[in-house]
């Protein structure tokens, strides 16, 4: 758990550094280049070491010859997987934390129903008030990665203004300093 | 107020079209960029505006041999022509849009005609319809309310015009604080779409699968990928894809279980 949460702090620092995160790996004759962003869009580079004439032919060469590709992609890939996990590991904390939130709420408010349902006496009007759910689980996959993406936007503006106040701060100090 | 409800459903369509979709391009660069992108919008724009630039020129060169006429000034370029707008403002964009229209259009009758080898035609027609739709992405942001501070008001529409490259040397010397009164004022989606354009800027895209929400898969292949397939380029694509899905799995579980907390917390009471 403990790594999980440092996974989230670096992949988090690397999106607040350079908008996205990405993972490099070098083999003997090209460059691996993966690029995230938080709506889960990659771009993937392959890139020569050295600049040839530009014909795609001699790239597909190059790639085909390199012997360290194939263990450099397993590197490069699950280093990105795990930063992507890191990435979603905020929003599902958020979740759990709300979840309590709304457990305690929820047993505050329905304490007599729970305990008719316990006592076994329940009909219509209970089991009508499980349609929203079923509800819910059909429109939410669709709207998924709407909200999933919303969700993450409030932190994300939050951490841009708190990097915007940093960097101002330390302009500052570089205006401020003498010579 | 037409116009309004138009743009706002314009918006909404494109945002959701946006969100409901994923993409994976993999890419074939031809050399590895020392230099980190910048940060800021203006210079992303500034980035891209100069890759697109560059490559109407080389497109240019390269095809003057074929369909060069003899009423071009010495200097002008067949299809970048006599720069107007050397900035990324507007104007630039909406120059640099045209220009490649214009290219494409050229390039689609030489091809009917048989008057140039074609080779990589195809490609090249791909890459100057990228360039125009892209610019002209570009130019509807730009355009929007509240997006452009110097757009909107007088006094710094007229110390600066970001259409000319003096304006965008004056700009990346300000210190953080003053550029911040020049910056553009950008919603995340849409940096993401000019971060993700600058990042793919001219480059070959081999592989791109699209993967909508209804279930629709579209995977484009390049014509010199699919005549000379590489079996570790699939693989890798395949990787980033499971990558990408698994993210979207793990953030609509997320929202799945906000919602059902939620609705068990409003259900009626029995």
């Amino acid at each position: 758990m403990k790594n999980r949460y440092l996974q989230a702090f670096q992949a988090y620092s690397e999106l607040i550094h350079s908008g996205g995160i990405q993972s490099i790996a070098e083999g003997e004759n090209v460059f691996l280049d993966i690029r995230g962003n938080i709506t889960g869009d990659i771009l993937l580079f392959i890139v020569p070491k050295k600049k040839i004439a530009a014909d795609d032919k001699d790239i597909m060469e190059l790639i085909r010859s390199d012997k360290t590709l194939e263990h450099e992609r397993r590197v490069v890939i699950e280093s990105f997987r795990q930063k992507f996990k890191g990435l979603s590991l905020l929003p599902e904390s958020l979740v759990w934390v709300l979840g309590i939130c709304f457990s305690i709420l929820y047993t505050y408010w329905n304490f007599d129903n729970i305990l008719t349902l316990f006592s076994g006496k329940w009909g219509v009007s209970e089991i009508l008030s499980l349609l929203p759910l079923l509800l819910l689980s059909v429109i939410t996959p669709l709207l998924g990665k709407y909200v999933g993406f919303n969700l993450l936007k409030p932190i994300l503006a939050f951490i841009s203004l708190m990097k915007r106040l940093f960097r101002l701060i330390r302009n500052r100090k570089v205006e401020e300093s003498p010579g | 107020m037409l116009f309004n409800k138009q743009k706002l459903e314009e918006q909404i369509s494109s945002t959701l079209y946006d969100l409901t979709h994923l993409e994976i391009n993999t890419i074939i660069k031809d050399e590895m960029s020392a230099s980190k992108a910048p940060s800021g919008p203006r210079l992303l724009l500034h980035n891209l505006a100069g890759k697109y630039d560059q490559k109407l020129v080389s497109m240019g060169d390269k095809y003057r041999q074929y369909l060069g006429t003899s009423n071009q000034v010495n200097d002008e370029n067949l299809f970048r022509g006599i720069r107007v707008n050397d900035g990324s403002g507007y104007e630039s964009f909406s120059e640099l849009s045209d220009r490649a229209k214009d290219a494409g259009l050229l390039l689609k009758a030489s091809k009917d005609g048989n008057l140039i080898p074609e080779d990589q035609i195809d490609a090249d027609i791909m890459m100057l319809k990228r360039i125009e739709t892209i610019s002209n992405d570009v130019r509807r942001i730009l355009i929007m309310d509240g997006v452009d501070p110097v757009k909107d008001d007088p006094v710094k529409k007229a110390a600066f015009n970001f259409d000319e490259k003096e304006s965008i040397e004056k700009f990346r010397i300000m210190t953080s604080r003053e550029a911040d009164n020049y910056e553009l004022n950008l919603d995340l989606r849409q940096l993401l779409v000019i971060k993700k354009a600058n990042d793919i800027g001219t480059e070959k895209v081999v592989l791109q699968t699209v993967i909508g929400m209804d279930g629709d898969v579209t995977t484009r292949i390049s014509k010199a990928f699919a005549d000379q397939p590489v079996t570790f380029i699939n693989s890798i694509h395949q990787d980033a894809i499971g990558i990408s899905v698994e993210f979207w799995k793990t953030l609509i579980n997320v929202v799945v279980k906000l919602g059902t907390h939620i609705i068990g917390l409003l259900s009626p009471k029995g």
